[in-house]
């Protein structure tokens, strides 16, 4: 039996993209309401030959020290902002747990799951009737939800108590000046 | 993303689950090859 070394999920951040059906990371991979997301090494699947050399291997639980493999998250906000990621529709706090490999500004884990979720106004659309949507997909998630308005994070959904009205005016308000414009 | 070098590999096991965590997949059975079959020795004329 072995002993762990941590307790609680190490806390990580990251981006997705969204649509009616939820949450991707931004190679495509679906994130669905109340499971973890279990990394698999696709390595294998990738073998081919890259300047002369093979590449490639066996598969393997992941994530593995000498792999890629994992499912990503940085240890702070900078590095997603300096690689744009921030500006990919939606960013938050990730849990990690099972074997996780830390490296010098991240992680890779072999479970994930989202702990709460910032939607950038750029990513938002403007009419209710498409948001709507949108936000139902995301509250199954159960992870709290802002939006950020310039230096603004405004509460939009919480576990504890759903929708937040002020979050909701906000939306409206924005959605009825977009029409009148 | 990049997120620099590997440092080290830990293992965390939370008292408390954010989520259900999905099945673990079945280690795969191991093949059985089947017997060799015995070389067939030309039948002396």
């Amino acid at each position: 039996m072995s002993i762990p070394d941590y307790i609680s999920p190490i806390v990580g951040y990251r981006g997705w993209t969204w649509d009616t059906k939820g949450l991707k990371s931004l190679c495509g991979q679906r994130w669905h309401p109340g499971l973890a997301l279990a990394a698999r090494c696709r390595a294998s699947a990738v073998v081919g030959t890259i300047a002369g050399r093979v590449e490639g291997h066996d598969s393997h639980e992941a994530p593995q020290a000498e792999c890629t493999c994992g499912v990503y998250a940085a240890k702070s906000l900078e590095p997603l902002r300096k690689n744009g990621y921030d500006r990919c529709g939606i960013y938050g706090e990730v849990c990690l747990w099972g074997t996780v490999v830390e490296h010098e500004r991240g992680w890779r884990a072999q479970l994930a799951y989202p702990k709460n979720l910032f939607l950038s106004l750029d990513a938002l659309p403007f009419t209710l009737a498409e948001i709507w949507p949108r936000l139902q997909a995301l509250t199954l998630y159960g992870s709290d939800i802002f939006v950020l308005d310039n230096d603004q994070t405004i509460s939009l959904w919480g576990k504890r108590f759903g929708f937040d009205p002020a979050g909701l005016d906000y939306l409206i308000e924005r959605s009825t000046g977009h029409e009148q414009q | 993303m990049q997120i620099g070098k590997p440092l080290r590999t830990i293992v965390v096991e939370p008292l408390e689950l954010p989520v259900e965590q999905p099945p673990r997949e079945p280690e795969p059975e191991p093949i059985q090859s089947p017997e060799s079959e015995s070389e067939q020795v030309p039948a002396k004329q």
